[in-house]
């Protein structure tokens, strides 16, 4: 093949991979574009591999969601959420273990690293512990608001150790001091009256029965959320009229 | 060049090109009452990029009469070549004022100019069987976009005479037929890094890119588009700019191979 086919072929294939890249690039992002890949459930794709892979492909993918908020979260109560969720689903011990421990020593005084907090609980299989009093002392810091999630889940995972009524009793023995705003307190004064009953301390279980009682009194913080809600949307609606409005 | 097309489009006549064309209009006759894919799976990736949100839809008829045709491109494209060079036929073709490249380009558009009429003769059978049946004719859009999907025949034609060019009939056959699979395989390489999650993808997608742009992406024929549009304008050159790169393959290949 003489020099000048050669040169004419070469004149003819710069052009072509040029128009080959350019248009490969705008129907790939046509393609992606017509997917929405935010909407698709990659769950639903890996349902239709074989069992044997599915598995390990599932749980790769699920940790790279994870990382991707993580990667993507704004804001630190967002951040610490994200984390939170990857440490639960890791399942390397020391990882998991590493997670947790740093949002506590980062966070101490946020709500979202309760989830932090209630791992270390009293957990034997780790290294660093959060003993009842460090507990208590994190709870104290929110409102009672927020403090009721964080005394059940607290409560649940003492329970899921299978650990003895009179530490059980030790846990929630600071709720006796409190005066309840909300009447879902009522399930743990119950709770603590059953542990003075298994106990025999008459004084506590009067006590836990009088707030109880006093308790009944109290909104639950569910009807408050809802209320809350509510006047959100319509505040929202409110400010989508008067916009309407104003642009007619 | 044209004389080498009109002779291998005259194969027509031979007994098996009619039996493919009456099988082709068999087809067409079974498949025309099928609904639109789009209708039967909405939820699945392809039914998504399919969808007819922006455009005409294919008929579910039109990817069994894309697949016959594409049959027909294969076993064509992948035996003209190397019988000619077997049974010495090509000596006669290239004397002069033939050039090696117009026969070879020759070769192309015939083998191309069979494929459309098998195309076209079972799309035909599709309106028309669905005109009998329902009595309604296809909107004109819709009859277009199926028309669309000729252009994937022009890389696909190109890249089974460019194989065909390297290798045996048989050999040049399979290797055609291998080289499509893995690359509709390789097409859902960008779908798929698009819904991986990122930090999946992030390290694996220039090795996954650079495979990818080995093979010809034969997804984007699928999916919906504006008859008249960039992405319809993207596609034709495309097209043309794949089967380019696959016949300057080929004319490489046959002018530096030794015919004799």
């Amino acid at each position: 093949m003489n020099k000048s086919t050669m040169a004419g072929f070469i004149y003819i294939l710069i052009p072509a991979f040029f128009v080959y890249f350019y248009t490969e690039s705008i129907l790939r992002q046509v393609a992606v574009c017509q997917i929405r890949p935010e909407t698709v459930n990659v769950s639903s794709i890996m349902s239709q591999l074989p069992g044997s892979i599915r598995e390990s492909i599932n749980r790769k993918v699920t940790i790279g969601q994870l990382k991707d908020a993580i990667a993507r979260a704004m804001g630190q109560s967002e951040r610490i959420f994200a984390l939170c969720n990857y440490a639960e689903y890791s399942n390397i011990p020391e990882e998991k273990e590493k997670i947790f421990k740093d949002i506590i020593d980062k966070y101490p005084s946020s709500k979202e690293a309760s989830r932090a907090f209630v791992f270390f609980l009293l957990n034997p299989e780790t290294k660093h512990k959060v003993s009842i009093q460090e507990y208590h002392a994190y709870i104290k810091k929110f409102s009672q608001f927020d403090q009721y999630y964080m005394w059940v889940v607290g409560l649940s995972k003492i329970r899921e150790l299978k650990l003895e009524a009179d530490i059980q009793f030790q846990y929630l023995a600071p709720l006796l001091d409190m005066k309840p705003e909300y009447r879902d307190f009522s399930r743990l004064f119950d709770y603590i009256s059953e542990l003075a009953v298994k106990l025999k301390k008459d004084d506590a279980y009067d006590k836990a029965k009088q707030l109880e009682t006093a308790s009944f009194s109290c909104p639950y913080i569910d009807k408050i959320i809802e209320a809350q809600l509510k006047k959100e949307e319509a505040a929202a609606e409110k400010e989508q009229d008067t916009k309407s409005s104003g642009s007619k | 060049m044209f004389a080498i097309a009109e002779l291998t489009i005259r194969k027509l006549k031979e007994p098996a090109f009619i039996f493919m064309v009456l099988f082709a209009i068999f087809l067409g006759f079974c498949v025309a009452g099928l609904e639109p894919f789009v209708e039967q799976d909405q939820t699945s990736i392809i039914g998504q990029l399919i969808s007819p949100k922006k455009g005409y839809p294919l008929l579910t008829s039109s990817f069994f009469a894309i697949g016959i045709t594409l049959v027909m491109a294969i076993f064509t494209g992948a035996t003209e070549i190397p019988r000619d060079i077997d049974s010495r036929m090509i000596m006669v073709y290239i004397t002069k004022p033939i050039r090696k490249v117009d026969y070879l380009l020759g070769k192309y558009f015939g083998i191309l100019g069979l494929c459309v009429i098998v195309f076209t003769i079972t799309e035909i059978t599709i309106f028309t069987v669905h005109y009998i049946n329902s009595h309604e004719i296809y909107h004109i859009g819709i009859m277009l976009r199926q028309f669309y999907l000729l252009l994937i025949l022009l890389p696909l034609v190109a890249i089974t005479i460019a194989i065909s060019c390297f290798f045996a009939d048989l050999s040049a056959m399979i290797l055609t037929a291998i080289y499509i699979m893995f690359s509709l395989s390789v097409s859902t390489i960008p779908l798929l890094i698009a819904i991986l999650p990122e930090s999946i993808s992030k390290g694996v997608d220039s090795y996954l890119y650079t495979l990818y742009y080995l093979f010809p992406n034969f997804i984007f024929y699928f999916q919906t588009f504006k008859l008249i549009g960039l992405a319809a304008v993207s596609l034709l050159l495309y097209s043309l700019s794949v089967t380019l790169i696959f016949l300057v393959i080929a004319a490489i290949r046959i002018k530096t191979r030794d015919l004799v």
